[in-house]
């Protein structure tokens, strides 16, 4: 994995030792294990994650996180905090410390990302790898604060990368390695890095993690494709030089390029992604049942619970999590489902994306069941997904 | 504006959904003063519209009977620009809170004054965050601690009372929802303005603000009115008298006094008298703007002869 190698086993201010991200993941370092809610497992991360700058608004659920956040910068783990006057603010000022060479974090929910929106294209565009942790919500009206992937749903064209924790051990995980991942030259993309509101950032959990006295390298600016505050070269003079003001076929090009370069980046991603998600960016569980549940967050870990119970009946049942969803992993989750003859899809949301996705890569796509959905906030109690394969077995008569 | 043949009591304007606000919140005042005037000027429920956006106090729509709008965090003002085109004859309370208005909402203040709509905004003036459980706002004090702000926020309070004159708005009062009477009395008269009217109303929040309590407000306030300020009109008075409004907020000056009452309101077209205005002219050239002389019109882009 490329980062500032010269920097690995040096001290920083701080006193931690700089090591690669991928002795986070593997038995070199002492682990620790803390219970801790979501919340407090982002601060955790990001004492870990040399972060530079954080930036962010309160908007529940993330208000807790982006507070204790705050508590790293007195004690010196972060070097810069500040609270903005809005969203649209927030993420226009992560662009700037982003532009300036700083490594950043913010956080936001529901109806604060959408206020955000316009950023997250330009945020994209102008290849800033700033780290956005989405506590998911309920978009309004009417006005939900609870559990709700949506906005996920309307963030999978922005050309950010988008990967989902199930849990607060993935979130932290994720925390660490989406930085690094998001900083390698040919990538240099931002990234948001989803959690369930609720269900995952207020819910205690144990999670392993190296102990303080380590961190991931610091961002190196000067690695970056896009020259720092650089006008003057490509492909920052794109944005210079009045494309926008000329009707021609060399500005429409110039942005569709680009744009395709951006996708382009987000497939790069992959292998990355894959070495430090240990080989797959899904996880398979029982793949050669007739039956597979396929989804990704909370969702799955409900699909899990259906599974025991089903299980307990006789029933044979797998599962497919998916883990990153921009990319998204088409070629495993092809071949992961490729003999399944039921594929059910449960979903925190009213549209059912994540159905849509799984269909579009998969052959025989009328195996997908659509749903169950849930949304709003609302709970998927694994009785109800139970209820609904068997519903669905009886009328295809699989199994 | 239609009137009710029959007053009703202000009871009847509130809605049956209890209130969720926390026992003691200074809001509560602010939704007894709207019911109070609403059957004081014999208002139609139906014919009036609350807009809030989000935050404590943009829950105030939900306890009248009148229409309502819960809007985006924010977005009230604009919500209400809209209606008031869209149907001149409502009545528009628009119930926000220092957060809304002045932070994440901002952008839309200026506009909606300078083009003076004839809407109503009261402005529940905490001086915190208190949906979010405590952040500091826009009219917190300089160094006033909260949770995204441990160790007190750097950032100066701004002034709503001098901001909102030198934004346009034509009618600005402030007052204290621990006085009823001058609250109720401070609405009435923004409600009987006809223009934009803004009243900011030191509203505690008891529950995470412990420094600008109901205790802290009831030494401090005067009346301006009362004492000598009569020429309402009289713009670089109320400039000059907004200046000091934020004075108890210096440490040095701990016991200033805060001023509550009108400070400034003149008389100016109003947004819809604009519109119609501009109608006519265009009637006197190119017919009535009813009915377009369409002849006439492209006649302009005819080549001449």
């Amino acid at each position: 994995m490329s980062t500032a190698k010269s920097l690995i086993g040096t001290k920083n201010k701080m006193g931690q030792t700089i090591v690669d991200i991928e002795d986070f993941f593997n038995d070199k370092l002492p682990k620790e294990q803390h219970f801790m809610t979501g919340s407090e497992i982002v601060k955790e991360a990001i004492k870990r994650a040399s972060v530079d700058m954080s930036i962010s608004y309160p908007i529940t659920p993330q208000s807790e996180a982006a507070a204790l956040v705050g508590e790293l910068w007195v004690e010196g783990y972060v070097k810069g905090y500040f609270r903005g006057e809005h969203e649209f603010a927030v993420m226009s000022q992560c662009a700037g410390a982003a532009f300036g060479g700083a490594r950043v974090f913010t956080t936001t929910s529901g109806p604060g990302t959408l206020r955000a929106y316009e950023n997250f294209p330009m945020w994209s565009g102008s290849r800033l790898p700033i780290m956005l942790c989405l506590m998911v919500r309920g978009i309004n009206t009417p006005l939900s604060i609870q559990p709700d992937t949506i906005e996920m749903g309307m963030l999978l064209d922005t050309g950010m990368l988008m990967w989902h924790a199930e849990n607060a051990q993935e979130l932290f995980d994720y925390l660490l390695m989406g930085y690094i991942v998001a900083e390698q030259p040919d990538i240099h993309l931002p990234i948001a890095v989803a959690c369930d509101g609720f269900f995952v950032s207020h819910t205690k959990e144990m999670v392993e993690m190296v102990s303080k006295d380590y961190c991931i390298p610091p961002y190196d600016p000067y690695r970056a494709p896009v020259p720092v505050m650089d006008m003057e070269t490509a492909p920052m003079r794109i944005m210079r030089d009045p494309f926008v003001m000329k009707s021609n076929y060399i500005s429409y090009m110039t942005h569709a390029s680009w744009q395709l370069e951006i996708r382009g980046a987000i497939e790069r991603s992959r292998k990355y992604t894959k070495r430090l998600m240990g080989g797959s960016l899904i996880e398979v569980e029982n793949g050669d049942a007739d039956i597979i549940i396929c989804s990704s967050g909370t969702a799955i870990s409900q699909g899990r619970e259906a599974i025991r119970l089903m299980k307990a009946k006789g029933m044979d049942v797998g599962l497919v999590k998916i883990k990153t969803i921009r990319p998204f992993p088409d070629d495993e989750v092809r071949k992961a489902l490729e003999n399944a003859k039921l594929i059910v899809v449960p979903e925190l949301n009213i549209s059912g994306w994540m159905a849509k996705e799984i269909k579009s890569c998969i052959d025989r796509n009328d195996r997908v069941l659509v749903g169950p959905h849930v949304a709003g906030g609302m709970t998927m109690p694994p009785e109800v997904l139970m209820e609904e394969i068997e519903k669905e077995i009886a009328l295809r008569k699989v199994a | 504006m239609e009137l009710l043949q029959t007053p009703i009591k202000p009871k009847e304007y509130r809605s049956e959904i209890e209130s969720t606000w926390c026992p003691g919140c200074g809001d509560f005042g602010v939704t007894t003063a709207l019911t109070n005037i609403m059957s004081q000027m014999q208002m139609d429920p139906d014919s009036v519209l609350t807009i809030s956006g989000i935050g404590c106090s943009s829950r105030l729509p939900l306890w009248l009977r009148t229409f309502g709008f819960h809007s985006c965090h924010g977005r009230a003002l604009p919500v209400a620009i809209g209606a008031k085109i869209a149907n001149p004859d409502l009545n528009i309370f628009v119930t926000i809170g220092d957060g809304d208005m002045f932070s994440i909402g901002a952008g839309h203040v200026p506009h909606a004054a300078r083009r003076n709509f004839d809407i109503k905004v009261f402005c529940m003036d905490n001086n915190m965050y208190a949906l979010t459980k405590n952040q500091v706002s826009p009219t917190s004090r300089h160094k006033k601690k909260g949770s995204l702000s441990p160790y007190g926020t750097l950032d100066s309070p701004i002034n709503p009372i001098e901001l909102m004159i030198t934004y346009g708005a034509t009618f600005v009062a402030q007052s204290y929802t621990g006085s009823m009477k001058h609250t109720t009395a401070m609405m009435k008269a923004a409600t009987e303005h006809k223009g934009f009217a803004f009243v900011n109303l030191l509203s505690p929040c008891p529950t995470f603000n412990h420094e600008e309590t109901f205790k802290y407000y009831k030494p401090r306030i005067y009346d301006i009115n009362e004492e000598g300020h009569k020429d309402l009109s009289n713009r670089m008075k109320a400039l000059e008298l907004s200046d000091r409004a934020m004075d108890h907020y210096q440490e040095s000056g701990s016991d200033a006094k805060i001023p509550i009452g009108i400070f400034y309101k003149t008389e100016k077209p109003v947004f819809a008298e604009n519109l119609a205005e501009l109608k006519k002219s265009y009637s006197s050239a190119y017919g009535s703007a009813d009915k377009p002389d369409w002849n006439k019109i492209f006649d302009q882009y005819a080549p001449q002869q």
